[in-house]
């Protein structure tokens, strides 16, 4: 019998297959949140209800606190629940519930045991919903202790992150980019692929400069290099993938190598994971730097409706072009 | 008990950088008003400070092959007869307060022009002094092949990197052995002018054949005069100053400075004379020449040239010129003497040296005869000057030299 070792799928089905593999695996896994009996509101949670029924995939009714409180009373309890969002942009609605009960029970309670839960906390554009439904709010986890953050950029990272994530003794944050939720790539389909958390991946080896990335940025910073390749300037593209823990001995060692760096992401710029990698950086390798850590996000304004006018607000090939070209240039 | 006073580098014209050659006065030893206190080497020349009054040395601030800028704090002095034990404990109220690079307080010059501006800013980037310190590097001297204003840590690997053979960080010469010969600051300066007088004004030259025949035998005869009264001969050069000094007032586009809103004519010439010096060109300047006979000229340039050679030449004899006249010809047969104008003039007189060389003579039936010649070029700033105001001149010159029985 031959097995294919991968297969081509969407960022949101490889979520979904991640879920499933880890469902088989594991009964105390149990899914729930808007819609979930009809795959979900982007797909990921597909033919779940088929395979694992009711019992284990639950459509909850809207309210986001309801469903997050739901989440940690069944984690601190020992079940391993998973709890899909929609937008991220709702899950603030359940700030308390994610930021200090989840976040903060483990260490309060002094619970022994594991306290596994996925926060499914999609975040970005996905092409004019609006500035209440496109918010990038991944910092928010880096700033509350005792959660875990995940921004996987790719199908097979999409899987491989749900199955570390499931096997996590704390409560993770998983942040699916919405923009990516369609697109396609090979992932991995053996049982055992896992992607650790708090390990970045370098995306492209290069010399001149490092940029450090992760989500829907990675794709763009990729072509940005590929357009700078023609100049002879040489990227690294690091995609971070977990920004919980953070991996920062690859940025470091990527650092000592190129003496210049930059971050880029889709969250405004201002207060954003960017800051923290920029300032982390200027601590621990100053005397390694040429040149300022420079940052990219998105303009600090509420994003607009327009999908053209979106994407004017964030960060896009030719402006990760001309950063990089200011940013050797120093 | 006295109080000590400031010991500042003073303004020195247009001057703005000054090296500390040596000290001339110790600490701990007294001077008097007007002896020499120490020596500095400006972008064009060395230079005596001397002291405006009397008083003891307390402390040398600076130290010597310091680059220091006009105005900066060298040291500091007491009122003469303070005894050694005062002048410690006034030093030691010192140490808290003084450094030499900070309270940098430019005096304003007697024309009362504005302060010295600020100094050019270097970045040195984190890991360029990290890398400085942990090689044994030093900045200043990685600096200077430094690209533009910013010192990276490459360049600082670059000089890191054996320092006998290849410390010169000329890239593709690796591996090439040179010695590295650290630019005065008067090469500098000569650097920086040049450049920007090549970069700034567009040059044109224009050469002119001049027949010294009649003028070479005027000149022995009237050198063998003076020879027999015990004077100095007179030089081709001063005989062509004479000419142009006197040519000027009445070509005075070509005695001017150029800006773009408006052209200066200035009323004296004051005649540049470029001297080669062990240490680069200088060019002292006679002022007021237009009114000098060929005999003043003639000792005004000795003198200036030879004061030039020595570096005792003072900063003021540097500045104002208006007019100049290179003449390369001293050294060798050269057979051209185009030039760099000197800003913010707007023409150069080269001089060549004099051949003897074959010319067809127009007023002899073309017949060919070897005649002394004088193939002089001169460069002018084409914004300033066109092709017809530079050929009068020329001609004028030519005129003027061909016939010196004619003119005055």
């Amino acid at each position: 019998m031959s097995l294919k070792e991968s297969q081509v799928m969407g960022y949101n089905a490889a979520m979904g297959l991640g879920l499933t593999e880890e469902m088989r695996k594991d009964e105390r896994i149990f899914v729930l949140g808007q819609g979930m009996v009809n795959g979900g509101w982007f797909g990921t949670e597909r033919g779940l209800i088929n395979e694992f029924g009711p019992e284990r995939v639950l459509d909850t009714n809207i309210s986001e606190a309801f469903q997050a409180g739901m989440t940690a009373g069944a984690a601190i309890a020992g079940l391993k629940p998973v709890i899909n969002m929609g937008f991220g942009d709702f899950a603030l609605i359940a700030g308390d519930e994610i930021f200090h009960k989840l976040a903060k029970w483990r260490y309060m309670h002094g619970v022994r045991a594991p306290m596994t839960a996925v926060v499914i906390f999609p975040i970005g554009v996905i092409g004019g919903a609006g500035p209440e439904h496109s918010s990038c709010t991944e910092v928010l986890g880096m700033h509350f202790p005792g959660l875990k953050v995940v921004v996987p950029s790719t199908p097979a990272d999409a899987k491989g992150l749900m199955k570390a994530a499931l096997r996590e003794p704390n409560p993770v944050i998983y942040h699916s980019i919405q923009s990516l939720g369609w697109v396609k790539g090979e992932v991995p389909l053996d049982p055992d692929f896992v992607v650790p958390l708090g390990q970045a991946a370098i995306r492209r080896e290069g010399t001149d400069a490092t940029v450090v990335t992760y989500g829907s940025m990675v794709q763009r910073c990729l072509e940005a290099a590929d357009t700078l390749a023609d100049a002879d300037i040489s990227l690294e593209v690091i995609d971070l993938r977990s920004l919980v823990p953070l991996d920062w001995g690859t940025v470091l060692t990527s650092v000592r190598k190129t003496h210049r760096v930059m971050v880029v992401h889709e969250a405004v710029k201002t207060a954003g994971a960017g800051a923290e990698i920029a300032a982390y950086i200027m601590e621990e390798a100053f005397f390694e730097l040429e040149a300022p850590v420079l940052r990219l996000g998105a303009l600090d304004v509420p994003l607009p409706q327009n999908a053209r006018l979106e994407q004017l607000c964030i960060p896009s090939v030719p402006a990760i072009v001309a950063e990089a070209r200011k940013l050797v240039a120093i | 008990m006295s109080a000590l006073t400031e010991l500042r580098i003073p303004r020195l014209g247009s001057v703005e950088n000054a090296k500390l050659v040596a000290w001339r006065v110790s600490e701990g030893e007294a001077f008097r008003k007007g002896e020499v206190l120490y020596e500095i080497e400006t972008d064009k020349t060395l230079t005596e400070v001397e002291a405006e009054t009397d008083g003891v040395v307390a402390r040398q601030v600076a130290k010597e092959d310091a680059e220091l800028k006009v105005g900066d704090l060298v040291g500091w002095a007491a009122d003469l007869g303070t005894d050694a034990e005062t002048l410690t404990k006034l030093v030691s109220q010192l140490t808290s307060t003084a450094r030499s690079t900070e309270q940098r307080k430019p005096q304003p010059s007697a024309e009362g022009g504005q302060p010295a501006s600020t100094p050019p800013l270097v970045r040195i980037s984190p890991r360029a002094r990290r890398l400085a310190k942990e090689q044994g590097v030093d900045l200043s001297v990685a600096s200077s092949s430094a690209h533009g204003d910013r010192v990276s840590g490459e360049d600082v690997l670059r000089f890191a990197k054996k320092p006998e053979s290849t410390g010169h960080g000329i890239a593709g010469y690796e591996n090439v052995p040179g010695e590295v010969v650290i630019n005065s600051s008067r090469r500098r300066a000569i650097a920086r002018r040049l450049s920007e007088s090549v970069r700034t004004a567009p040059h044109l030259t224009a050469d002119m054949q001049i027949d010294l025949t009649e003028l070479m035998s005027a000149r022995a005869a009237r050198n063998a005069d003076l020879k027999s009264a015990g004077h100095p001969s007179l030089s081709i050069l001063s005989y062509v100053a004479h000419a142009v000094t006197h040519l000027l007032p009445m070509h005075r586009s070509l005695n001017a400075t150029f800006t773009e809103a408006a052209s200066v004519l200035w009323e004296p010439v004051n005649l540049g004379i470029a001297v080669d010096t062990e240490d680069g060109l200088v060019v002292p300047v006679i002022r007021n020449a237009q009114r000098k006979t060929v005999e003043e000229l003639n000792s005004a340039i000795a003198q200036v040239a030879e004061k030039a050679r020595s570096g005792a030449i003072s900063q003021d004899a540097l500045e104002g010129g208006t007019f100049t006249i290179s003449n390369p010809g001293s050294i060798g047969p050269v057979l051209r003497a185009e030039a760099i104008l000197n800003p913010p003039q707007v023409a150069l007189l080269g001089l060549p040296g004099v051949q003897y060389l074959p010319v067809a003579l127009e007023a002899n039936d073309y017949k060919i005869e070897v005649r002394p010649v004088l193939r002089a070029s001169l460069t002018f700033d084409h914004r300033a000057l066109d092709g017809g105001q530079v050929i009068r001149f020329l001609n004028a010159l030519r005129d003027r030299l061909e016939r010196p029985g004619a003119g005055a």
